[in-house]
Formats: structure tokens, sequence, C-alpha cells
């Protein structure tokens, strides 16, 4: 059922299966720690955390403006960017704050505690965004189960939080 | 940079990088792009960095100390770049707290071995049965959300 939802939601026409979505967005998370370490030790060799995310943001431009020149994938809509809402044109100011407080925090709390904490922010906003429907989000209320999650969820947050981490 | 102030940037990190994933889903789907979209992010992004560098609002120190960087650590951009366009792709597939859920449990594994094992230039912390236990929790609360949609 939740399928059909999908098609006839505004997403983007991309075939992409329920599985395979899980596993790119495992993979997509357990890229963000190891991106938050090397920026980490490229901000402590470059003295600048800032610098750290510039640098940072340009490799990452470099990288997706050549996957898009390779042809390898379909053309994207240029002359719709001006259909686009505003807000979503300023997503990277958000992200550049995410690299810059993540590199920034990293080599203080550690890994775990950081990334708990990023975890626990990206959990609180993306259900309150779901449950409301907010920023063009599909509206996915919050049954029982979802309920259930969120209190173990919260939960693994304290036992994270309290054992060990700091220094 | 005392605890509390950390802890705060780390949470304001991670509530705007949900809120950057469903704007950038959403301009995905306006370019029927995510590869696009992913490149709209990182050009506003760097030049809000460049921007924030060229007022003078952070000391840098010289750039030739980029020579001095290992150069593993220069590749983060490339692993930033995925990830904004892999969670571009997934997020209108599974919606948003799915999505996060599932990136948050990959994450916080990651984590985990990268603390444990003092990878990457990470200080070396090793993880107690506290934090394993948290990690087990954490693959519950994933599976039962998947369940609930």
């Amino acid at each position: 059922m939740s399928c059909l939802s999908l098609h006839r939601s505004r997403a983007p026409v991309v075939p992409v299966s329920s599985a395979l979505a899980i596993a790119l967005a495992l993979l997509a998370g357990a890229l963000l720690p190891v991106q938050a370490a090397m920026n980490a030790r490229l901000a402590q060799s470059l003295q600048s955390v800032p610098l750290a995310a510039l640098h940072s943001y340009l490799l990452g431009s470099l990288t997706l403006i050549g996957l898009l020149l390779s042809g390898l994938l379909p053309a994207p809509d240029w002359r719709a960017i001006g259909t686009a809402p505003r807000w979503t044109l300023l997503a990277g100011v958000l992200g550049a704050w995410y690299v810059s407080s993540s590199t920034l925090v990293i080599p203080r709390l550690g890994a775990t505690l950081t990334l708990g904490l990023v975890v626990a922010g990206q959990a609180v906003a993306g259900l309150v965004m779901d449950h409301h429907g907010w920023l063009g989000v599909r509206r996915q209320r919050l049954g029982t189960r979802g309920w259930a999650a969120m209190a173990l969820f919260l939960a693994a947050m304290v036992l994270l939080t309290q054992s060990g981490g700091g220094r | 940079m005392n605890p509390l102030s950390a802890v705060l940037c780390a949470f304001s990190a991670g509530s705007l990088l949900s809120l950057g994933g469903a704007a950038n889903a959403r301009l995905g789907g306006t370019l029927r792009s995510a590869v696009a979209a992913a490149t709209v992010n990182f050009l506003v992004g760097a030049a809000a960095l460049g921007l924030l560098l060229g007022l003078g609002g952070f000391r840098a120190g010289p750039i030739e100390r980029l020579a001095a960087v290992p150069p593993w650590a220069l590749g983060g951009g490339m692993l930033g770049a995925l990830y904004v366009t892999l969670s571009t792709l997934v997020i209108p597939r599974l919606g948003l707290t799915a999505t996060t859920m599932t990136v948050v449990c990959s994450q916080l594994v990651g984590s985990l071995l990268i603390d444990h094992w003092g990878w990457l230039g990470v200080p070396q912390q090793p993880n107690g049965p506290a934090r394993w236990l948290a990690v087990l929790l954490l693959l519950v609360a994933v599976a039962l959300r998947r369940r609930d949609g």
C-alpha cells in the first residue's frame, strides 16, 4: 500500500526499490563518521575548521560537477530551478553548518558521542517534519510502533552519552 | 570550547542535516536529478563558507599547511557529496524518519568502530558494553520503524 502512495507523491521518478533504498541509506550513514574524522584531521593540519569545511565543499562540488558532465546520468531539468521553492536552495548552508560543527567537535567528544548527538538532532528534526509534513516531506503520522522505536532510540542515546566519551 | 557548546554544536548540526536533507530531496524532485540537487547544495555551501572566511570571521592558518595534511584526509568532500546524493535519492522513497534512522544506524556503528580502534586519527576510546547495547537498541528501533509505514 505504501508503494502506491509513493508513486502518487511528487517525488522524483527514479526507480529505486525499498530494499535498495535502505541499502543506499546505510551506505550514506556509514560515510558520515568517516568524513567527519577525515575533515577533523584536515582541520588540525590547516588549523582552521572553516577552511577544512570549505576544502571539503569544493572537492565535493568538483566531484559532483564531474559526475554531471560525464554524461553517465540522465540530464537534470535545469530550467526547473526557477520553480523550486527558494528555501530548497539554502540546503547547502545547513550542510556547511553540519560539516563545520562536526569537524570542530569530533576531536573533543570523540566520534561516537559526536555522532550520537548529531543523530539525536537528526531524529528529532526528522520525526517532527515527517509528522507534520513540513518542507515538502510526505506526511507520515507516527503509529504505536513509531513511538516505541523513538523510545528505544532515546534510550540508546542516553546509554551512548553516559558511557565513556569525553576526553 | 566548553563541553556544553560542543554538545549544542553537534545537536544543531544533526537537526540541520535533516532539514537540509528534506530541502534537498524537494530540490531533487524539481530538477529530476539527485546529483544536480547535491551539486547546488555543495556550491551554495562552498559559497557560504568562502564568504565566511573572506569576511575574516575566522582566522585561517597559512594555506601552505595543506602540504602537511595526510593525503587520505583530503578526500572527505567526496564522501560528503556521495552522502548528499544518496540521501536526496532515498528520502522520497522511505520518508524522512525511516531514512534518518537507517542512516543513523550505520553512522553509529561506523563511529563506534572508529572510536574503538582509533582509526583516521580520532583518539582511541574502547567501547564498553553499554555502547554496544545502545547500538543493539538502535537496530531494534530501526526495524520497528520500518514496519510502521
